[in-house]
This record gives structure tokens, sequence and C-alpha cells, in this order.
């Protein structure tokens, strides 16, 4: 038997279902009184401005390190060693690109949305309809990634396995449940809290997910003397990499990614062509992300939103290198039979690691306890991150398409704000029905294609609208479009679709693109797009260029905190 | 009340407070021909780009040795502790240095020239221009 499946007591999930409850009517609350005070469409789409450097790290922070990246790179470390922590340092480097080409300049030219930059000079409605559509298939893929990951997290959190049945659910029913739970409270959340509620909503969980893991950590640490090095070699020897006679491949690249195939140098090379493709996605997708980038508008000024990516860069590149520490833990103290036994894909280690040091330090009662703390926070972090998503997807929806492409641009902020709390719950009922019938994708696959759509299709069109001159609507809409449906058809003809075993269609075989990662070409197809596509046009707006820089640069006219 | 103003207006004028006029069109064009706002994006571009290329190269560098750099990686320099390991260390250690150096330079070289300029656009004149400065 399992460790802890066995000794998921009904006890210790009635702790983890009490420490739930609590954390579902804390954040309620906080998203009451954010609507009591949510009246302008400013207070609906950036929470009013008026949160300080610090907070909007912390809800930066909060955005960023997902279930998926707590859950699913502890998990990666403790089954891969090395490979794990190489994909969170791609996460970690990709703040550079947001800090010192995006933030700031982003706050002191647009509104609400990416769309308010990307069309600035261009066509307002077809660039606008653009950067909605971007803006909603980037964020419906992360958010399907959530939604799947949390069904299963739930799922496994509460101790239910294949065959077992708890308050009357099986394993395939709690996946269920947790999706629709789930997705109901982000709706809630972002419907009736906006950006205010859903701040201090990530704002909360920040403190708990870090607490949670810095709780975890030193107790881990406090097992090895403070000894990296000595849980490093444990970790190894108790790996898979171990058992093949490769411990110190275990420390080193290319267990999971740009693996070596023995006799077959041509896949070999693909396998280390897709690990840089994947490395660009990574570093690029970050401030192409469009739950990151509205998070920037939510402080008063450029100065703040500069100080708010540093606290971010902080508690991010802290909370990897704990992650590094439980990923490391989980394989020297738990083991790999273990992990993969509760979870293929290791999602589960640190919360077995959390149950395995809470007995070897305080006895049974103590390991239920530290479980359930960190399956809470583990909730916690799936619930912020999705309602992130949420909200940037609806306000695109009620800014972007709506008022600018709809209504051309006449409708009253409180008419945006009604139309978005609605958006919000169509995202959210979408969201739940795609993530039901999308329960067996793999939710590492859909975070690195939510990553390579928005390396590919919104971060060249940014940057090619607040920098290059020359650029217009042709060259924007090519941008956009090229990499979106680049990203996407690459990912269509690659081996995650088709032609082998562990692909969507194991059957089926149309995979002539060898990469699973589709960065590494689609990057450049949409660069390609929108250079030509700018230069076929005519359409050239100097004096809204120079508009745009000035107001980016300088912070003149930019949209300044609401008062209440 | 601002808040119901429709936002047709990519350039919404910002919500009035006293002296806080609607800045002209043709103000901003005017601006980004002054030689002091040329001055003020030297500034900022003779930082981002360079150090955006340094970090991009710097970052690829690591990625390219995790893919094709593996022996290399796998060397052992004290205990359990190979170039791998301290090759991401350093990247932990250069994003960490990247964004204090940025900031740095952007509170000494940049934010008072950039208050400069956007008091005087904002007052439609010279004025006040020391006390926005000083903040």
């Amino acid at each position: 038997m399992i460790l802890a499946q066995e000794a998921m007591s009904d006890s210790s999930r009635l702790v983890t279902l009490v420490l739930f409850g609590l954390m579902v009517a804390a954040t309620i609350g906080i998203t009451v009184w954010a609507g009591r005070n949510t009246r302008s469409a400013t207070d609906f789409h950036s929470g009013g401005r008026g949160f300080s450097p610090l907070q909007n790290g912390l809800a930066i922070g909060s955005d960023y390190m997902s279930a998926a990246s707590f859950l699913g790179i502890a998990g990666m470390i403790a089954l891969f060693g090395y490979d794990g922590f190489l994909y969170s340092i791609g996460f970690l480097v990709a703040w550079l690109v947001a800090l010192l080409l995006v933030a700031e300049l982003l706050r002191n030219s647009g509104r609400y949305t990416m769309g308010d930059v990307l069309s600035y000079r261009m066509q307002q409605r077809p660039v606008r309809t653009a950067a909605s559509v971007s803006t909603l298939v980037v964020s419906i893929f992360y958010l399907l990634a959530q939604m799947v990951g949390a069904g299963a997290l739930i799922a496994l959190l509460l101790g239910i396995q294949e065959g077992q049945t708890f308050l009357g659910m099986d394993a395939p029913t709690a996946k269920i449940v947790g999706i629709v739970v789930v997705g109901l409270l982000m709706t809630i959340y972002v419907a009736f809290g906006g950006m205010k509620g859903t701040t201090w909503v990530q704002i909360v969980k920040a403190v708990i997910l870090m607490a949670g893991a810095a709780l975890l950590t030193f107790l881990t640490l406090s097992l090895y003397g403070f000894n990296l090095g000595a849980l490093m070699g444990d970790a190894a020897n108790a790996s898979q990499a171990a058992a093949d006679g490769n411990a110190a491949g275990f420390l080193e690249p290319g267990l999971r990614y740009g693996v070596e195939v023995v006799g077959d140098p041509i896949q070999t090379m693909w396998n280390k062509l897709d690990l840089i493709s994947l490395g660009l996605a990574l570093v690029l997708g970050t401030a192409g992300l469009p739950h990151i980038l509205i998070r920037f508008y939510t402080v008063p000024d450029s100065q703040s939103a500069r100080k708010s990516v540093n606290w971010g860069i902080g508690l991010i590149g802290t909370f990897y290198v704990m992650t590094l520490v439980l990923g490391f833990g989980a394989a020297a103290l738990v083991g790999h039979e273990a992990i993969t036994a509760q979870d293929a894909a290791g999602n589960t280690a640190a919360p077995q690691l959390a149950q395995v040091v809470g007995e070897r330090i305080g006895g049974d009662m103590a390991g239920a306890i530290l479980l359930a703390i960190i399956a809470s926070a583990a909730f916690a972090a799936i619930l912020s991150t999705v309602a992130g998503l949420v909200i940037a997807s609806s306000s695109s929806l009620a800014h972007d398409f709506y008022n600018s492409v709809l209504r051309k641009g006449e409708a009253t902020g409180s008419e945006e704000v009604r139309v978005a709390r609605f958006a919000a719950i169509g995202v959210g009922v979408v969201a739940i029905v795609l993530a039901i019938f999308a329960q067996n994708l793999n939710v590492a696959f859909l975070v690195s294609l939510a990553f390579a759509m928005a390396a590919s299709a919104n971060l060249p069109t940014l940057l090619l609208s607040l920098f290059w001159k020359r650029f217009n609507t042709r060259g924007a809409l090519a941008g956009i479009y090229g990499g979106l449906i680049s990203a996407v058809g690459l990912v269509f003809f690659s081996p995650v679709v088709s032609g082998s075993e562990t692909a969507l269609m194991p059957n089926a075989d149309f995979a002539w693109f060898p990469l699973p990662n589709p960065a590494l070409v689609s990057v450049p197809i949409s660069l390609l797009c929108a250079v030509i596509g700018t230069l076929s046009s005519k359409e050239q707006d100097f004096e809204k260029f120079a508009m745009l820089q000035v107001r980016a640069l300088t912070g003149a006219g930019a949209e300044k905190a609401a008062d209440h | 009340m601002a808040t119901d103003r429709p936002s047709k207006d990519p350039a919404p004028p910002p919500e009035h407070g006293a002296g806080d006029e609607p800045i002209k069109e043709s103000a901003y064009v005017t601006m980004h021909s002054d030689p002091r706002f040329g001055e003020l994006k030297r500034r900022l571009y003779r930082f981002v780009f360079p150090m955006s290329i340094a970090f991009m190269a710097w970052y690829l560098l690591y990625v390219m040795m995790s893919a094709f750099g593996r022996d290399v990686m796998g060397i052992d320099l004290f205990g359990n502790v190979n170039v791998a390991l301290v090759f991401g260390a350093f990247q932990f250690i250069s994003t960490f240095g990247i964004a204090v150096f940025y900031t740095m330079y952007a509170n000494r070289n940049f934010d008072s020239r950039a208050a400069r300029l956007r008091a005087e656009l904002q007052n439609g004149t010279k004025a006040k221009v020391d006390e926005e400065a000083g903040r």
C-alpha cells in the first residue's frame, strides 16, 4: 500500500475539508466586500489602480505560482531531478522581459487590457478584435490546464483513489465535482468582486502558499541538518535514475527534456531542439500572458509597476528555490515508486512529502495536519490563478470586444462593467464544460501550449507596437493571427496530437512537425508576418506613435488611481 | 463623473483635478521632437535593449548547454554540486541582480527626467516643474 493513500484517513480528510471550507468562506467574504466597493469600470477591470507595489507583487506571484507550477514543478523535480529546476529558471528569467520592456510602458499607455496598447495607433476594431481573440484563446487554454489539474488534484488531495468512495463520490465523480466547484468559485470571485476581489484573493493565497511552502521547506531541511548537499545526494540515490544505474544523471539535465535516444541521433536532435523551443516559450511567454499584463494596471503609476515586478521576481524566485528543496525532498523521502503510484505525473509529490515529513517529526497526527495545510495551500493556488484568468478574459470581452468593437466606444463605464460581469459568467460556464471534456489532456502540455501561444501571438506584436515607428494595423493583425495560428497549427501536426503512443489520437498519424513545443518556429513566423504585413500596407501614423511614446515614457496622461 | 465617460478615445483625458487639463495631441507630438525627450528615450533604450540582449543570450547559453553541453554540465565541482546546478543558480542570481541594477538605473537616470517632462505636459507650461521633479 502507498503511504499517503493508506494514511489519508477520514480524520485527515476532515481536517483538509475544514481548511478548504474556511478558505472558501474567507474568499467569498473578500469578494462580497470588494463587490460593494466596485462601481466604476476602473474598479472592475483594474481594482481602482490603488494597490501598493507589495500588494500587486504578491498578486503577481499568485497569478504565476499556480497549482501547476507549485505541484507540477515540485513533482517534475521529484521524478526527473534537474529538468524540473530548468523549467523554473525559464519561468523566472521571463520576468526580466516584463520588467525591462513591458510593465512600465504598458502601465502608462494603456487602460484596462492588452488590447488598449496594441490598438493604440491602429484601426480600433480589427486590432481590438484580434487582441480579444488572442486573450481569450490563451486564457482559456491556461484556464483548462488549471481546471483539469484542479479536478484531478482535489480528488487526490482528498485521497480519493480509483475504486474508493468518499461522501458517496468515486474518483471520476470527485474530479468532475472538483472542476465544477472551482469553476463556480472563480466565476463568483470575478463576477461579483471584479479585479479588487480577485486581487485580494490572490494576496491571501500568496501569503498562504508562501507560508505553507516555507514551513515544509524548513521542516524538510531540518531532517537533513540543513545540509542541502546531503538532501540532493539522498534524492539522487533514491531516484529512478539511480535504479537505472545513473544516479548522477538525476542532478544533470536530460532526464525529461532533450532526452538522448540511444542509436537514434535524429530523434535525439529533435528532442534537444524541443528543449530549446520550450526554453524560448517559457522566457517569452510570460510578458505576453494577458492575465499578467493587466496586473500592471492595478497600481497608481509606472514606478509602482516596476516595484511590483521586483516584488514579484523576489517572491517567485524564492518560491522556486523552495520548490527545488521540496522536489528533492520528495524524491529522497517519499520515493519514486510511491509518488508515481499516486499520480503518474508526480503532481502529488509535495503533499505526499508533507505527510511523510510531518510523520517523521511529530507522528501520524502531525503528518495529517501538515498534509492538510499543504493541500489547502494547493487548493488556494488553484482558485486564485483561475480567477486571474477569468478576469483577463472578461475584461477583454467587455472592453475590447463589446465596447470598442460592437459599440464603437460609445458604451459607458457602468454598461461595460455589467457586460464584464456577464462575460465572467459566460467564460466560467464555457471553461467548466470544456474542462470536463478535456479531463484526459495532459496538464503540462496545456500550460506549455498557452505559453507558446502567448510568446508567439502577443509578445512580438506588443513589443513592435511599443517600439517600431512604422508598425501598423495590417502588421499587428498578421503578427497576432500568424503567431496564434502557427502555434496551434504546429502543435496539431506534432507528435503531441498524433503519431505516437502517448498522443491525443494514438491511432492516427498526421504528425510532420517533430517538436512538441512550437515556439522555436512560431515566434519567428509571427515576427515575419508582422514585418511583412506592416511593409505591405501604406498605413502609418507617426503622430499617434509620437503620442504613444511620449505617454509611455513620461507617464503624461496616464490613467490615475480612482479615489473613493 | 469620469466613470461613465465613453471610452472611445484611446487616450482619454485624465480624471480632472485642479490645473490638470487634458493634454492636447499637438503637445505630445511637439514633445516627441523635443531634444529632452530624445535624451529621455536614449537613456531608457541605452539600458533596456543591450540588457535584454545580454540576459537573453545568457539564458539561451544556459539552455543550449543543457541541451548540447551535458559533459560540461555534469562535471562535479564539490560534493554533489555540479556545473549545471551552479549555472542554474547563477541564472537566479543574475535575474535578481539585473532587476536591482535596472531599478537603481531608472531611479537615478530616468524617473526625475520623465517627471519633469510629464509635469510640463500636464501643466501646459514650464511652471511647477521643480516640485513635480522632486517626487
